[in-house]
This record gives structure tokens, sequence and C-alpha cells, in this order.
């Protein structure tokens, strides 16, 4: 009897990716921003199942919380304030050189990706990550935890770093100009 | 499942001095801001020399004290070795000169405000985890602070339209290439299972014929050749320098250069070494296509920032030809070439644009060429500095811009380039031209009106001072120290190339 469990999860896995394919396609080439980002939305929920058939349910959970709920309410909040019509979008417009060179090079960069996952395995097998010793080791939550907090404390410090860095940027450039000069 | 507990021990702090000592002062220049009686540009620029001074120092003294082998930190999130100190020293002495100049110019009080301070620190910081780390998440998040940093520093240091066309270009086009590099990681990884360079360079050998080797190999390379600016991934560089305050332009020229190299030589020369077959061509085309559409496209332009941009972009073709050269241990030259050639260019272009920002006023910002005709007249010191960094960049003995040349073409030649050299030869004929054409100017026609405009009375001790600084080191590399100047870059090479 042919192995169903990973049948089934090969078949979600693909599923997901195809409609996150169609999904992202349909966030950029989407007329209304708001189309878009709720396009964006539903990409980003696939994404966690996505996350969820390869094993990694608490990196799932995250992505739907963070991503799909906090940051894209954030996107659409940005939409509405700016009040951006369809109408506003239309100029960008691409001659026919520059759409044949996209879709070429695109097509191209498909060609190469195929071309490269046929074969899809690379001699190494599977890292110190798999699914069974994450299990042993305590299960997701725990593992992703700690190599947090031990393997990778400092890109996680130094992120913060870099947070911090993208709130400030942020704040001045949205700032307001003055009209004159602070008191020096 | 291996947790490596990090071991914060004293050589630890010692070695990461600069980078927690510039994120600290960083969010002390943010609480600055907000504090009624040290948010003057006074107590900005204090703290910004302080924290640099005492960094740079630091730096020094690791670099002196560090060994021929490397010492890993956090899991390979921080080496302490030669290269990358030599790199974060670079970057910080650069970052002290460029803001010490800053406070010369027109711009002192819009620059040394909190927000400014606390992000060009930060960026420091960021540039400074990126020459120093053997993981590449590290690697990443240092790119993107750096990155990001730019991008606002850019943009709003002196809001104009210019600016902030030159930011949203950057940053649009510089998103891309992050992407772009991170997608080059993820084919990396998956098909090494590691996310350490050192470690990618063990196992690339079983895998080296992978399909997902090479694509990772390319992306990768792409997403460095736009920080780079190597064509065709060189698009932003002219409107991002013309469009920045001239002491951005500088540093970007100068300090984003440096952090690019040297972290780009500890990825290709310890990472990827092992498929140097597929990088290797890739990047030599990109080095001649830089030769000469750089070179070609300076001779059009009119104002001198965006000329100095298309001669950098010519100047990372000449390190990326040695990169090329860089293959599977056969030149032990490359390594050394390319540092001693980021030490010539860093001078010369810190002396150029002193010389420029000097120039500026309020009334003046972006100085074309033309405006510069009959300087001589006004003020010969400063025409024969600048004639002396213009001569060093088009590569005439006997400056730095020559024997940095000689050894990049050594470098090439000991690995049989002879085509590369032949193109690196006519790019560098044709930038003759457009330097010349700058000291021709200068010297031989009478004053423009503009410079006029342009009439400054002294100038002050810290741009004296510096241009005077960068035009000794430049002759001085140029006659009788490049061999001391190659044995430091040999030296700094050790730690990675083994010697």
């Amino acid at each position: 009897m042919p192995d169903f469990s990973i049948l089934i999860t090969h078949g979600v896995f693909h599923l997901f990716a195809a409609l996150i394919t169609l999904c992202s396609l349909m966030v950029v080439v989407s007329k209304h921003p708001v189309k878009s980002a709720v396009f964006l939305v539903v990409d980003l929920f696939l994404l966690a199942g996505l996350y969820a058939s390869l094993d990694s349910h608490f990196v799932a959970a995250i992505q739907v919380l963070v991503y799909a709920g906090a940051i894209l309410v954030l996107f659409l909040f940005v939409i509405m304030l700016l009040n951006l019509q369809p109408e506003e979008l239309k100029g960008l417009k691409f001659s026919a050189v520059e759409a044949g060179t996209l879709v070429i090079s695109l097509i191209g960069f498909l060609i190469t990706i195929v071309t490269a996952f046929k074969g899809d395995q690379t001699g190494l097998g599977d890292g110190s990550l798999d699914p069974a010793a994450i299990e042993t080791a305590g299960g997701n939550t725990y593992v992703v935890a700690m190599k947090l907090l031990t393997n990778y404390i400092w890109p996680f410090e130094l992120a913060s770093i870099l947070i911090l860095m993208a709130i400030v940027a942020a704040i001045v450039i949205a700032k307001k100009d003055q009209k004159k000069p602070a008191a020096q | 499942m291996n947790f490596e507990i990090p071991h914060l021990t004293a050589s630890f702090y010692g070695a990461a001095l600069p980078i927690l000592l510039l994120c600290t002062s960083g969010i002390v220049a943010l609480l600055m801001g907000v504090s009624k009686n040290l948010n003057g540009p006074k107590a900005n620029y204090w703290l910004n020399f302080g924290a640099l001074l005492v960094s740079l120092l630091a730096v020094i003294r690791q670099y002196g004290i560090s060994g021929s082998a490397s010492e890993m930190f956090l899991s390979g999130g921080f080496i302490a070795g030669r290269l990358g100190f030599f790199g974060q020293g670079a970057i910080i002495g650069i970052a002290l000169v460029v803001s010490l100049l800053m406070g010369e110019g027109y711009l002192k009080d819009k620059f040394f405000r909190g927000e400014i301070i606390a992000l060009f620190h930060m960026v420091i910081a960021g540039m400074c985890t990126m020459v120093a780390t053997d993981d590449l998440i590290t690697l990443f998040v240092g790119l993107e602070m750096a990155s990001i940093g730019v991008y606002a520093l850019i943009g709003y240091t002196s809001p104009t339209k210019l600016s902030q066309e030159g930011a949203i270009k950057y940053f649009v086009l510089g998103s891309v290439a992050a992407a772009i590099l991170l997608f080059g990681f993820a084919f990396l990884y998956a098909a090494t299972g590691t996310l350490r360079i050192s470690e990618i360079s063990s196992s690339i050998g079983k895998v080296s014929g992978h399909a997902w080797v090479e694509l990772g190999a390319i992306l990768t390379l792409a997403g460095f050749g736009f920080k780079m600016a190597l064509v065709p991934f060189h698009m932003w560089t002219p409107d991002a320098y013309e469009g920045s305050p001239t002491g951005l332009t500088a540093f970007m020229a100068t300090a984003m250069k440096t952090m690019i190299m040297v972290t780009a030589i500890r990825f290709f020369e310890n990472g990827l070494d092992g498929v140097h077959g597929i990088w290797m061509p890739v990047i030599g085309f990109m080095a001649a296509a830089s030769l000469l559409f750089a070179n070609i496209m300076a001779l059009a332009q009119q104002s001198v920032k965006r000329m100095l941009a298309y001669s950098s972009i010519a100047h990372s073709g000449y390190m990326a030809l040695a990169f090329a050269s860089m293959s599977g241990g056969v030149s032990q030259y490359a390594v050394p070439s390319i540092l001693f050639y980021l030490i010539g260019y860093v001078l010369v272009s810190l002396g150029a644009f002193a010389v420029i920002m000097w120039l500026e006023n309020e009334r003046c910002e972006n100085i074309i060429i033309d405006d510069l005709t009959g300087l001589s007249r006004q003020h010969p010191y400063a025409a024969v500095a600048l004639a002396l960094f213009m001569f060093s960049l088009g590569g005439m003995p006997p400056t730095v811009g020559f024997i940095s040349k000689l050894y990049i073409f050594n470098s090439a030649l000991s690995n049989n380039m002879i085509g590369l050299v032949v193109i690196a030869a006519i790019g560098s004929t044709i930038s003759l031209y457009y330097y010349m054409r700058i000291i021709v100017r200068m010297f031989m026609m009478d004053s423009s009106p503009v410079l006029g405009a342009l009439i400054k009375p002294v100038a002050s001790k810290v741009t004296v001072g510096v241009v005077l600084a960068c035009a000794i080191l430049v002759i001085l590399f140029g006659t009788v120290l490049p061999e001391s100047g190659l044995r430091v870059a040999r030296h700094t090479a050790g730690e990675v190339t083994g010697g």
C-alpha cells in the first residue's frame, strides 16, 4: 500500500505553492490597491499553510499573527489614509521593447529555476533540523526559541537595532517639512 | 540539536566594542534629540567625534593584537580577525573624516541633528557587523542596517527634489537587490545545509555540480554586484551620488565600497572558492562591462559628482578584475591587490570630495565641471590638490593610483586574463580624458563667472588637514611606500588566504 500521508503532504505543498504564485501575481497586476492588499493577505495565509505542511507549526502561527494580522492591517490603513484611486496608478506604461525584455527574461529565469529543481537531491540529506530531530529536542517552539537565543543571538540582537533604525528613518522621512529650520 | 550557549568573554567585548559602542551612541543621540539642553549641533558634534574616535582606537588596537588565525564568537556571528578589523578601521576612519568635513561645511546644522547622527552611527555599526561575520544571516542584517540608514540619510539630511529622487531610486533598486541576494543565500543553504560561510566552503565540493549551488552563486553575485555598483547593476549610482549631500556621497563612495569589497572577499574567497568556475566568468564580464561602459558614460557628464559616480563604477570594475583572478588559490596577488587598491581609492576619493565639499555652499550645491574653470587663479593650492587626486584616479605615476592599478593588472596577468587586462587598459586610457578635462579647465583657462559665487576666504584647519594628509599619502604610496602598503595588505589578507 502506498504511503498516502507522504502523498498528501506533497500534494498539499504543491497546491499551496501554486496558489501562492497565483496570488502573488494578482498582487502585482491588480489595478486597485485594496484588491492587491487583500490578495496579499490571502498570499500570507497560504504561506502559513506552506510552513505548516513543512512541520513548522510555530512559524506558521507567527506568520498568521504578525504578517496576515498586524502588518497587513497597517498596509490597509496606509492605503486608506492615502486614499489612492485606481486611475492614479495608470501612469505606468511599458513600451513593446521593455515588455518584451521583461517577458523574455522572466521566461528564461523560470526555465533556469525549473531545470535547477529537476534534480532535487543535493546529496547532503537532511540537516540537523529535520522534523524527527526537532520533535525529540522538544518541539518547534522550543527549538526556535533556543536557536534564536543561542546560535543566532548576534543577528537577533542586531535586528532590534535594524528595526529601531527603520522606525527612525520612516518617521523622519514622513515628517512634514518645517517651514523654518528649527531654532539653532 | 546543538545549541551553542554564547560565551560572552572579555575578549568578545574587546573585539566587538566598536559595534556595541556605535549602537549605544546611536541610541544616546536619539535620546539627546528630545532633551532640552543637549540637542544642539554642538553636543551632537562632540558625541559623534568621541564615539567614532574611541571605536577607531579600539579597532586599531584589536588589529594590532590579532594573530594570523581568526577567532569566532557567537557561533560565527562575529569574527575577530585581521580582515574584519581592517574593514572596520577603514569604515570608522572614513566616517570620522567625513563627519569632521561635514562639520566645516554649510550643512553643519542639518547634519548634526540627533536623528541623523543616530542613523549615521547605526549605519556604521551595520557596516562593521557585515565585514566581520561568518554567518549569512548576520551578513544580511548588517547589509540592511547599512542600506536602510543610507537611504534615509540621502533623502532627509538636506531634502531637495534631487536628493529625494536619488533616495527613492536607491531604495527601490536596493530592496530588489537585497531580495535577490537573499534568494541566492536560500539556494546556497538548500544546497549545502549551512549558513556559515566557512562551512559552505567545506561542503560545497560535494555538491559543486548541482544547479542550486550555481544559481545561488550567480544570484549572490548579482546582489553583491549591485552594492559594488558594477555594470549592469549600476543604475542607481549616478542618481544617488548626485542627489546626496557631498559628504554623504563621499561616505557612500568610500565606506560602502570598503564594506562590500571586504565582505565579498570573505564570501568568495572563503565560501564559494570551491565553485569559482561558475562565478569567475560572470564577474569577469561585469568587470569588463563596468570598465568600458562607465568610462565612456563619464565622458558625457557635466556634474562633478555624477562624473565621480561613473568613475567609482569604473574603479569597482578594476577591483572586480582582481576578483575574477582570485580563483582556487592560483593567484596569491588577488586579495592583497584588492585591499591595496581599496586603500588608494579611499584616500584619493576622500581628498577629492574634501576639496569639492570646501568649494560648495548654499547657493551652489551641485558643482559642474565648467564651474571649476580657472580655479588655479583663485585658489592655487586647492587646484593643485584636486589635480593630484585626478591624476591618481586616472592612474598616472607617481601616485598611488598607478601602483594599485599595476598590482591589479599583475594579479590578473598571473592568472592569464590577458583579454580583461587589455580591456582595463583601454578603459583606463578613456578615463584619462575626463580627468584631464578638469585639470585643463582649472589651469589653462580664465576664471568662469560662476566661480565668483564659490569664492572662499580661507580653508578651515580640518579641510586643509584632510586634503594634505590624503595628498601626502597618495604620493607616498605611489613612490616610496608601495611595498609596505602591499605588505600591510598581504598581512591583512592572511586571514582569508591563510598566510
